[in-house]
């Protein structure tokens, strides 16, 4: 097989790279696994809206999947557009399979509908909505996840046009709709500054749109149902530890994808691991800044009402969640990130990634399903701590299948649209050359305004 | 963009120790008019001394005014070095080059200064030994390891260390140079003595580089712990206003950018003084607006969690701070010029090219951040602490005197001071550095273009 750096450097040559979408059938095991799992989740969200409408406790894990969904999947496209901003020349294998995720982050919109529902009024507990009445938080929140999974699908679908277009002769021949959808694309310089423009300035919309609606959902699905619980720096938590799993998912894809795909394997390899490692283990850091930022603080002014929501999620009620995310989604990554033969290699950081996206649902119960099963929302202070609410058979049966139908549409995905983004690739390996210097060989990059 | 600064060495090498080994009229002028100004804050402290804090004109229930204001400023302008320096070295930014020596110095002159204000501050600045270092072991007089009196010089003074040998490091090769082109003597043995026998071997240049990057390595934490704790010197009290766990990110992000801001005008300044045009070009300044435009935004973010979570609770003690905040004079004037001078006018305007590339804009743009940065600590600080309490009963009343004013110009001469010496002692610009850079630069022909590039191991 040829070094991934290698193929890259050759992509230049002629013919024209055309990447293909992945070729799945069922008689895969692993392709049927996932279609299983995929089915299980959907028909657990059935019974889930016969049997519990309403009922917020029952809502209370599915919550958490909605937040590890939003956590991993919608922050991983945050990874195609911050290296196409910095031009990490680096990361062009990967853009589209952070990319790809957007599919998948719209199944969270399907999760948030029932679990606004089952919310209380919010007359009477602290929230972010001083009174403004306008359908807050039910249409505000889903109002703000909608405009950013459409955005995100919207950076999907403008970064995939040059690729699914072809030649144009193809698309003049398409029909009028399907040309639209197409974006009319031939390839003109014109298209090219557009798309180059829109990839930018729908990337920067979705970074706000992520850091806003973390803000919105970790407050009213979390916060703001356990009284007292009053931390500023709660979506940020969120947020960054987000951008930790969705690193971590998408090296974890795409290690799975060097397995399992032929044509992405050829480009995928150690470069990348190194690069975005060193990114991952600085996310990993700040996991325990942000967290030592929210807990000094509280340990320090000893206020009682913070002090009962720290201890419900970190010190009493849900401590062994708390420590288990803690080991994997620090302590192991830590301590192994820090090995430069960790970090240099796809196989082994793949491995710590799939802990810290393991690490990430103990993560999010800890937050999550407290405010969710808390019986009693109103007020500004809990008088006792809420016992802990563990997942019976039907939440655990949720959670797997709801997981699985997130992997399950993202295998869709990448079979419709290729995991690899070829234009922009292509366009990489002709900023890139190989030249001697001094006794050595050395790697030249090219950076365009 | 990054166009390399093409030159030959010996060219490169005199243009970059020219202001070194010169003596213009200048200098003299605007470092005497420096230390007059020092004179009078050196004289303001002793009147102090004697008088007591009364004298700066603080009473009760304010006594965190000005001083503290301008302490927590050269801290995070103090940033600045750091971010620039350390980030951009281990992300292999080739624009780096010509920046990271400014921010640096920057960084130490800084911190410098800021650790100034809290000694004065407490009235009586040897008392601070008792607080901080176990001055008397028989009498069993421990400093108390939870209290922020402990945790600030001691995070402060490992980040001093630490930037210190940062820069000397950085600094070595430069020191050789300037020992192999002294025009005396006396400065040849002084820069040989320094440069510890730096000839240039392979191994030193190993030895150099990975030393470089290991300490950018080991900088970036205890960057970020610096403001966290300064910040936290508000935050674990049970202050209104003052008490929010987003305290810590949203100080060392306003850091980053009051630093950086403070680098841009300092290297368009340089530009213009030293005669380095060559070097600071419009490429550089471009790519560190590029930047601010992000940072300026997260800071914004971090401001209005701030705000949100402060009224969140609904609690009547932190609505009343926020509302004499945004709301009451003067503070709705200081509120609004605030947030105005820190990014309602300079992030707009930062996204166009023009304005991005632009020296006298650029230049404006970067002091208003840091006029309103400078009045947002104040806004943090002060209606804190004059709210109504239950043992006040009244609101408290602060104005700054005419004493506090003179220390606060005086910190910004003690930067600029300090700046200056250096530079006129030492190459503010890293020629070892830039001469890397356009060793390393190269250019790839796609089509008709002819695009900048740089060579990676």
């Amino acid at each position: 097989m040829i070094a991934p750096e290698a193929a890259g450097l050759k992509l230049s040559l002629r013919p024209p790279y055309r990447p293909q979408a992945l070729n799945i059938s069922l008689n895969h095991a692993g392709i049927a696994l996932l279609a299983a799992l995929g089915a299980l989740g959907v028909v657990m969200y059935v019974v889930k809206l016969i049997t519990a409408w309403g009922d917020r406790a029952e809502w209370a894990y599915p919550t958490v999947v909605l937040m590890f969904i939003l956590s991993t999947a919608t922050s991983a496209p945050l990874i195609a557009y911050a290296s196409r901003m910095a031009k990490g020349y680096w990361a062009l294998p990967l853009r589209r399979i952070a990319a790809l995720y957007a599919a998948p982050s719209l199944l969270s919109f399907v999760l948030l509908i029932p679990i606004m529902a089952s919310l209380p009024p919010l007359e009477g507990r602290s929230n972010l909505w001083f009174g403004f009445s306008a359908g807050a938080p039910f249409l505000t929140d889903a109002l703000a996840l909608s405009i950013l999974l459409l955005t995100g699908m919207a950076l999907l679908w403008f970064s995939a046009v040059p690729d699914l277009a072809g030649p144009p002769s193809r698309v003049r021949a398409m029909g009028r709709w399907q040309r639209l959808l197409y974006l009319n694309w031939t390839g003109t310089a014109r298209q090219w500054k557009v798309l180059r423009a829109a990839n930018l300035t729908l990337g920067a919309f979705y970074l706000m749109g992520y850091a806003f609606v973390h803000m919105l959902l970790t407050t009213d699905l979390g916060q703001s149902l356990l009284p007292g619980w009053r931390s500023g720096i709660f979506p940020v938590y969120n947020a960054v530890t987000g951008i930790q799993a969705g690193i971590a998912l998408t090296l974890l894809t795409a290690a799975v994808m060097r397995r399992f795909s032929p044509e992405a394997g050829r480009f995928l390899g150690d470069e990348q691991a190194s690069a975005l490692g060193k990114i991952l283990l600085a996310a990993t850091l700040m996991w325990f800044y942000f967290f030592w930022s929210d807990f000094l603080l509280i340990w320090y002014a000893r206020l009682p009402s913070e002090v009962a929501a720290m201890q419900v999620t970190v010190a009493i009620t849900y401590i062994l969640p708390f420590v288990v995310a803690a080991v994997l989604m620090l302590v192991l990554p830590l301590g192994l990130l820090i090995f430069n033969k960790v970090r240099q290699s796809l196989s082994l950081i793949a491995g710590v990634s799939s802990l810290i996206v393991v690490g990430l649902i103990f993560d999010r119960i800890r937050f999550y399903v407290a405010p969710m099963a808390n019986p009693e929302p109103f007020g500004h202070a809990m008088h006792e701590l809420p016992a802990p609410y563990w997942p019976n058979a039907l939440d655990i049966l949720f959670m797997i299948g709801f997981i699985g139908l997130m992997f399950a549409v993202f295998v869709y995905a990448a079979s419709r649209i290729p995991v690899l983004n070829g234009w922009e690739m292509r366009q990489g390996s002709m900023l890139r050359k190989e030249r001697t210097f001094m006794k050595t060989h050395v790697l030249v990059i090219g950076k365009p305004d | 963009m990054q166009e390399p600064v093409i030159a030959d060495t010996k060219t490169s090498n005199r243009e970059l120790l020219d202001f070194v080994f010169a003596w213009p009229a200048w200098f003299f002028a605007v470092g005497g008019a420096l230390n007059g100004l020092l004179v009078a804050a050196f004289v303001v402290v002793i009147l102090m001394l004697m008088f007591g804090l009364q004298f700066l004109g603080y009473s009760h229930p304010v006594y965190w005014g000005f001083l503290i204001v301008n302490f927590v400023f050269w801290i995070g302008v103090s940033h600045a070095g750091i971010m620039v320096s350390a980030i951009l070295r281990l992300t292999q930014a080739e624009w780096r080059r010509p920046v990271t020596r400014a921010a640096e110095v920057l960084t130490i002159f800084s911190l410098l200064t800021a650790v100034q204000f809290p000694l004065i501050h407490s009235g009586r600045p040897w008392r601070t030994m008792y607080w901080t270092f176990p001055y008397d072991w028989n009498r069993g007089a421990w400093p108390n390891p939870r209290s922020p009196l402990v945790w600030d010089p001691s995070a402060i003074f490992t980040y001093l260390t630490s930037t210190i040998l940062f820069v000397y490091v950085a600094l070595l090769p430069d020191l050789a140079l300037a020992r192999d082109r002294a025009p005396n003597p006396v400065s040849r043995a002084i820069y040989g003595v320094l440069a510890m026998g730096f000839r240039g071997t392979t191994r030193q240049w190993r030895i150099q580089t990975v030393a470089g990057l290991l300490l950018s390595a080991i900088i970036l934490p205890i960057f970020v712990s610096v403001h966290s704790i300064v910040s936290w010197d508000f935050a674990v009290t049970s202050v209104p206003g003052w008490h929010n766990t987003i305290f810590a990110p949203y100080f060392v992000i306003g850091a980053v950018h009051s630093g950086v801001s403070a680098v841009v005008t300092v290297m368009i300044v340089m530009r213009y003084a030293f005669g380095l045009k060559r070097f600071i070009t419009r490429d550089h300044i471009d790519s560190l607006a590029r930047l601010l435009i992000v940072v300026a935004t997260v800071w914004l973010f971090f401001f209005l969690l701030d705000f949100f979570f402060g009224l969140y609770g609904t609690e009547p003690a932190e609505v009343d701070t926020w509302q004499r905040r945004l709301v009451e004079p003067p503070w709705v004037v200081i509120a609004i010029t605030f947030i105005i001078c820190a990014y309602i006018i300079p992030v707009p305007m930062w996204m166009f090219r023009a304005i991005r590339r632009n020296f006298f804009w650029m230049f404006v743009t970067t002091i208003l951040v840091n006029v309103g940065m400078w009045l947002e600590r104040y806004m943090v600080v002060v209606p804190a602490l004059e709210r109504k309490s239950g043992l006040t009963f009244t609101y408290g009343d602060y104005a700054p005197s005419l004493s506090e004013f003179i220390l606060v110009a005086a910190s910004f001469a003690l930067v600029i001071l300090g700046f200056l010496t250096f530079s006129k002692l030492l190459p503010i610009m890293p020629a070892a550095d830039i001469k890397e850079g356009q060793i390393l630069a190269d250019r790839i022909r796609v089509g008709r273009a002819n695009v900048p590039a740089a060579m990676r191991e």
